[in-house]
């Protein structure tokens, strides 16, 4: 199979990271930072070291690093954690259900109101849009680095000078563009959120929340963190106050090999790599007249996806025919169905192609006559 | 050698607190102990831990109980 679904979770994972997982569970086992003897010291030096790599990725302190289960978990921690009874925040219209659902929980369970700021072509105009937005009640803004549909990168610093300006909690979902596209704390953001087993070439079953420490936030879960044993209220130091309970060792210590991955690597490496294999699917798919694409691909600045349809068929259909034909990529909604129905696509969703470091154009050149062998048979 | 405990806030404190120290040449090593709050972890010098308490807060390290 050949797998083009990279933005759900990246596939193959680097050599190094597979060997960081393998000695993980073999040297590692000791439960990390609870107990003082030897190999529990030892497994707790190996987590802190990946904490410190992801921490200098991300400019931030190592303390403020703190290992989740996901991006989805993070940005829970993040949004749940800042909103208080009858604030207001503010996303984007692109968001994914990660962002939303836990906004929509918050409107139920606490009061808040939100409002949607919509993107547009030109950043000065979403920017625009996000301050439109804002009202004196806002607490937070949040959305996405890159669209996890359409690519759309979002110009987060503009967002976060606005933000700065109005002493609001920026908080910035990374889960598509960390580990391809630049993001640093010191772009202007607050908190940012991202996958671990995407861009950053980790196990899944791995995320990151990396804050500023500006923002108090309160606990989605409370126990035992190994500090502070006798008080039964959380520990208010980081990453204490967000690690309850045993963390994911083999998971956090393979994500520090898959950042040291990444870094070895390069940012633009990384992303002119995948955009040369994006440009390449979109002028090819572009030429043939039963395959929908939607967006702008050549003109703008995305990130490494592309939605598309084939006239005729159903997105499901259509990754199942692909299937069929040795080729992994998602149909449906991808857990973003405003974006759907901003691209015109709420009825059948989108196939969605995502390539990683490791996809090839001889690979990419294989899709495209398979799409080109669909159509062929539709007709 | 006469050594001393000193309590930080958490293991990551204590490791980020150690390898500040050994990248100034002071010999410092992570520990389990106990605080009044509970478990906590800290670093064992063979230094003035009052000079290591304000080497650290100098990274914003700060330091909890000293201990012989």
């Amino acid at each position: 199979m050949v797998y083009f679904d990279n933005a759900a979770t990246t596939f193959p994972k680097p050599h190094s990271v597979i060997s960081a997982m393998t000695g993980a569970l073999m040297e590692y086992g000791a439960n990390p930072g609870r107990a003082g003897h030897r190999m529990s010291m030892k497994t707790a030096e190996a987590v802190f070291e990946a904490r410190e790599k992801c921490a200098d990725f991300f400019g931030a302190e190592t303390e403020n690093t703190v290992f989740t289960l996901n991006c989805t978990h993070a940005l829970n921690m993040a949004i749940k954690g800042i909103l208080k009874n009858g604030d207001h925040i503010v996303c984007s219209d692109i968001e994914h259900n990660a962002v939303l659902r836990p906004i929509y929980a918050c409107s139920k369970e606490k009061g808040i109101t939100y409002s949607f700021a919509q993107t547009y072509d030109d950043d000065n105009l979403t920017a625009e849009a996000f301050e439109r937005n804002i009202n004196r009640r806002t607490r937070a803004v949040v959305c996405t680095l890159a669209g996890n549909v359409t690519g759309k990168i979002l110009p987060v610093k503009k967002i976060a000078e606005i933000c700065r300006r109005r002493n609001i909690c920026f908080i910035v979902d990374a889960a598509q563009g960390a580990g391809v596209l630049p993001i640093k704390l010191a772009d202007g953001i607050n908190i940012i959120c991202a996958a671990g087993h995407k861009g950053l070439y980790g196990p899944m079953g791995t995320g990151l929340m990396i804050t500023d420490g500006k923002y108090r936030l309160s606990t989605l879960v409370e126990g035992g963190t190994g500090s502070a044993s006798k008080e039964l209220s959380q520990p208010e130091f980081l990453p204490d106050r967000f690690e309850s309970g045993t963390i994911n060792t083999a998971g956090a210590i393979s994500l520090g090999a898959g950042v040291d991955f990444v870094r070895s690597k390069g940012l633009d490496v990384i992303y002119n790599h995948e955009m040369r294999l994006c440009r390449r699917f979109y002028v090819e798919l572009s030429k043939n007249p039963d395959v929908v694409l939607y967006t702008d691909y050549l003109n703008e600045r995305y990130a490494p996806v592309i939605p598309f349809n084939i006239r005729g068929l159903g997105s499901e259909e259509t990754a199942q025919k692909l299937s069929s034909a040795g080729y992994c990529l998602r149909g449906g909604f991808q857990c973003a169905y405003p974006v759907h129905k901003k691209i015109g696509t709420h009825e059948t969703g989108a196939v969605r192609f995502s390539p990683s470091v490791f996809s090839t154009m001889s690979e990419t050149n294989g899709l495209i006559r398979a799409i080109s062998r669909i159509t062929a048979d539709v007709l | 050698m006469k050594s001393y405990f000193i309590n930080l806030a958490s293991y990551t404190e204590a490791n980020r607190a150690a390898r500040y120290l050994r990248s100034i040449k002071i010999n410092a090593e992570v520990e389990k102990g106990a605080s009044g709050g509970g478990c906590s972890y800290g670093i064992r010098v063979y230094e003035n831990p009052e000079r290591v308490c304000r080497l650290l807060s100098a990274v914003n390290i700060r330091c909890g109980k000293i201990k012989n």
